[in-house]
């Protein structure tokens, strides 16, 4: 049945009025491409931009679009790829117009929010109860619910969970219109817990990255808070990347150590763990210590020239999570940093980085990773343990410096639950104007080289299951059959998860 | 029938396709009192994931439902074979298939007990322990089956890394980055993915979903130093928020809160004890392990237990070490298995547990409404057990309530029923969450009032489980 333009959009105006849907090609240009660099190459214009202001309408576009065989895709920040049209017609659901914290309920530590709420606005009114949440290195400004569902990484993962783990009660509008509610929410107003009854269906949701709108849309989410022992708000100077932002010394301590070999700083995180101290853990490469630190190119290529004798850091920040624990934190640190042959740096050279505190707290520094070079993006992203993943990285940096000697590159690795295993993050810093298409090549040859060597990569999503699958015991065909079964026009942002008009 | 009990000798073997009317009758029901016993065809031991797949295959060809047991003991009725069918006993797969003290997790199958897991502490490691959990109870059925443990630690709830499956077609999935398997870059221990997050799904499914054959799991470092707390008092309302402040500055380890009926039924030795011990404790104990942890453990130890004692100043409860003498026995109680006959099972010979999760502010009214339905209906509250367990840091709680009685006793039996069932209906419409809904009276009541929840979870069993062999007329299937 051909498509209908004009009826589509009078129904969409039908649900949420003149105002909140448009096909303007100026405004549908905007929505045409991500925040992702390598989204660029993807480009292309959706069919209308709606505003849903409630679960209702929301409901009403969905079964728009099933009814006239669309797809529809929900967005949160719009950063990601996924977020981009890949079919004529598409609906895109913008939620600027649901916005809300319904609820934060300081006892039980968790807020339940409308799709548009942001970490900065979430963590700003949490901390004014005693309460917070790491912001993720997307930024203070990305959706909390879209983030929760997508990736949820943050700089404190080595004691705060993956944000996979702190997503609650939850509102869900199926592909099919209808709507889903998991865990206690299921039972009422009561969004405190998310599994079950029997089955965990939050498993539908995401794996290591979610179903990236390829399920249906979430409206509303309960996450965790975590205990917050710092000020109720920080009060900030200047504008980025010269802001300064005042900060309480004894609520967190920052320390950097190096070691004789990656080796060495390997088991130092391992030693960490077992140690069960501090808030925030990475083993950094200096380029990517560096990077959040320089204003421009030259004072990146500077830094670097400065610190050329250090391949590498352990950084750790203590946090003050009860009265006393920061001072444990520094004496056990510094045993292990010494049984491990390395060095702490001493306090005063890393004042400035300290200083740095509070901006990785309230709108995360890896946002400053695009000053150097203007482009930056994950060439290999895996998770296990520490061990493992310090023998891909080897591999993966190798490689990195034969063929693309162009790019710099740097990595970071995060134990996670306190080293029941581990994230690690390999990246390229590129030109976007002279680079990009070396840097999209680089990227595929990277997720081929994971299939064929079995790594486990974190960032699979739509067609890299069907690269990965067949290594990976075949997952995608079971995938398919989900995605079939709960989308069976096909219409819930194909083709994720996963492309169902393959076989 | 028989044919088919032929065809399975041959697969597994004769002594592993058993048929003995004692055997069967023992499968047939467990020590819960609210469904109906069914007699299985026969039960099935295999020894290998191989064996285990061909044994769904051929059910799955001949359209047999088989139900997965691991346990030595049931008290749900979670491998009551409703309809029917083969018992696939795990039980002789029971190997601890690595541990790893460096990455802290093991590898075990899904026979293995809490009694056999509890070993790794001679290695100076700790098993993650649901609170005195029998002996003979499997782990990975504990785990998957989200049974709360008794550290409320943030990432606690989920303990299970990756798993091997055999899906209801005897295809295997593995999750997580089990998946790679086998990969010399691969450990097995991350839980997310590949694609979905299947560990959530496979949990709470009572093997509707497929058999899991073995997992990784997380484990710990034994402390190499711990000092108990005790808060006592009369009020449960009084121990809220200490337990909330407790939990918000990640004090401590192990943390629970016990009635005096339970606390003295896990610490008597007979029975005859139970009411000794109880006339000396408070109505309610709030118990909190402290713990040096592995490095500095004297200076770890001292800042833990400064920092509790100041931020429990001012608190109408105040902490002691002392518990009546009973110290040393509550340690053990949090670090070990519950050995010989299980402590529910003591006092009058049966239990019927009812648990659900709420949050701590909550659970005084949920005491109080059990208090009221149970003079109503003339069960004596001070034979109710209780048992609060704070999850994740004091987000949210299980909150454990157990009726015990004498189902020799037809009068007791009945009551019980009764008593049961209209807790139930009243907790729910108060709010409870019953998470783990197990028995048709509580699954019917949980499925029918999430009506799109069951639906999905249809679909899904439809895509794993075409031919609805894997433990039919569970959960809503």
């Amino acid at each position: 049945m051909p498509v209908n333009h004009q009826v589509i959009y009078e129904l969409l105006e039908e649900t949420v009025g003149p105002d909140y849907v448009s096909d303007d090609p100026a405004v549908l240009e905007a929505y045409s491409r991500t925040g992702w660099i390598l989204g660029r190459k993807l480009k292309r214009r959706p069919g209308f931009v709606v505003l849903p202001s409630s679960v209702q309408e929301v409901q009403a576009i969905v079964r728009i679009a099933n009814k006239n065989k669309v797809p529809f895709i929900p967005v949160g920040s719009f950063l990601h790829w996924s977020c981009q049209a890949t079919y004529p017609e598409t609906i895109i659901l913008d939620f600027k117009r649901m916005d809300k914290i319904l609820k934060i309920d300081e006892k039980n530590k968790y807020a339940v929010i409308e799709p548009y709420v942001t970490y900065t606005q979430l963590q700003a009114e949490a901390m004014k109860r005693g309460l917070w949440l790491p912001v993720p290195s997307s930024g203070g400004n990305t959706s909390v619910l879209a983030n929760h569902l997508f990736c949820g990484s943050h700089f404190a993962m080595h004691r705060i969970p993956y944000y996979a783990r702190a997503v609650l009660g939850v509102e869900w509008v199926l592909p099919s219109g209808e709507i889903l509610k998991l865990g206690s929410a299921g039972y009422g107003d009561d969004y405190f817990w998310g599994e079950g009854p029997g089955p965990d269906l939050r498993g539908l949701m995401r794996g290591y990255v979610g179903a990236l709108g390829g399920l249906g849309v979430v409206t509303k989410m309960a996450v965790r808070l975590y205990p917050w022992t710092g000020p109720e708000a920080f009060h900030c100077r200047g504008v980025f990347p010269e802001k300064v932002v005042e900060f309480p010394k004894d609520l967190a301590k920052l320390y950097l150590a190096i070691f004789p070999s990656t080796e060495d700083a390997v088991n130092a995180l391992y030693e960490i763990c077992r140690a069960e101290i501090g808030m925030s853990l990475h083993l950094l490469s200096t380029t990517m210590a560096m990077a959040p630190m320089a204003k421009s190119r030259e004072e990146f290529l500077n830094l670097l020239e400065a610190f050329k004798d250090i391949k590498e850091f352990i950084l750790f920040m203590s946090f003050k999570t009860s009265p006393r624990v920061m001072e444990y934190d520094r004496k056990v640190l510094q045993k292990i940093v010494e049984e491990n042959r390395g060095y702490l740096i001493p306090d005063e050279m890393v004042e400035s980085l300290q200083e740095g505190i509070p901006e990785t707290i309230r709108s995360a520094v890896s946002m400053r990773i695009l000053n150097p070079m203007g482009g930056y993006d994950v060439f290999r992203s895996w998770a296990e343990s520490l061990d493992k993943l310090l023998d891909q990285l080897k591999q993966a940096k190798a490689f990195l410096e034969e063929k693309y000697r162009d790019f710099i590159h740097f990595y970071y690795m995060i134990p996670l639950e306190l080293g029941h295993y581990g994230h690690i993050e390999l990246s390229i810093l590129y030109d976007p104007i002279t680079q990009l298409d070396e840097a999209m090549e680089c990227q595929n040859i990277g997720i081929r080289q994971d299939a064929e060597q079995k790594m486990y990569v974190t960032g699979s999503a739509g067609p890299a299951h069907d690269i990965l699958g067949p290594s990976y015991g075949n997952y995608q065909l079971l995938l398919r059959k989900i995605k079939k079964k709960l989308d069976p026009n096909n219409v819930s942002n194909p083709p994720y998860p996963i492309d169902v008009t393959k076989t | 029938m028989s044919k088919s009990v032929k065809e399975l000798e041959q697969i597994l073997g004769g002594g592993h396709v058993i048929r003995t009317p004692s055997a069967l009758s023992s499968y047939s029901a467990d020590k819960s009192c609210l469904d109906p016993m069914n007699v299985p065809i026969c039960i099935c031991k295999p020894r290998t994931v191989e064996e285990v797949q061909k044994t769904v295959e051929f059910c799955n060809k001949h359209k047999i439902p088989l139900v997965p047991s691991s346990s030595g003991v049931h008290f749900y009725g979670r491998t009551v074979p409703k309809d029917g069918g083969i018992i696939v006993d795990l039980s002789e797969m029971n190997r601890i298939v690595k541990f790893d003290d460096r990455n802290k997790n093991a590898t075990i199958e899904a026979g293995v007990t809490f009694s056999q897991f509890e070993s790794l502490k001679e290695k100076g490691l700790l098993p993650l322990f649901p609170l005195c959990a029998p002996e003979r109870k499997s782990v990975l059925t504990s785990y998957l089956e989200r049974e709360p443990l008794l550290v409320p630690k943030l990432e606690y709830y989920e303990p299970i890394l990756t798993m091997e499956v055999v899906l209801p077609t005897g295809e295997i999935l593995r999750t997580g980055s089990a998946a790679v398997k086998p990969s010399k870059f691969a450990e097995y221990v991350v839980p997310f993915g590949p694609g979905l997050n299947w560990n959530q799904i496979f949990q709470g499914a009572q093997g509707t979903l497929g058999i899991v054959t073995s997992a990784t799991v997380k484990i710990e470092h034994l402390p190499k130093l711990d000092k108990l707390y005790f808060l006592s008092s009369n009020s449960l309302e009084e121990l809220v928020d200490p337990l909330y402040e407790i939990q918000r500055y990640l004090l401590g380890y192990e943390c629970l809160v016990l009635n005096d009926l339970d606390l003295a039924t896990i610490l008597a030795d007979k029975k005859s004890e139970i009411e000794v011990l109880r006339r000396k404790l408070a109505r309610w104990t709030l118990i909190v392990c402290l713990s040096g942890g592995v490095k500095l453990t004297e200076e770890k130890l001292k800042q833990e237990e400064e920092d509790f004692l100041e931020i429990l100043r001012g608190f109408r409860v105040g902490p002691s070490t002392k518990l009546e003498g009973l110290e040393e026995k509550v340690l053990l109680m949090l670090r070990q298995s519950y050995k010989g006959e299980y402590w529910k099972q003591m006092w009058k010979g049966d239990f019927q547990d009812i648990f659900f999760v709420t949050t701590l502010d909550k659970t005084p009214h949920y005491f109080e409404v059990v208090e009221k339905i149970s003079s109503e209906l003339g069960y004596p509250m001070d034979e109710v057990g209780c048992y609060i367990q704070p999850l994740v840091r004091g987000g949210a709680c299980h909150m454990e309530f157990t009726l015990f009685y004498d189902s020799n006793n037809d009068k007791q039996l009945k009551k019980i029923k009764k008593t049961y069932e209209k807790l139930v209906e009243c907790l729910f419409d108060g709010g409870a969450f019953f998470s783990r809904p197990y028995g048709s009276f509580l699954s019917k009541m949980t499925y029918q009032r999430n009506l799109a929840y069951a639906r999905i979870l249809k679909e899904v069993k439809e895509v794993f489980d075409p031919n609805n062999i894997m433990n039919p007329g569970k959960l809503c299937f």
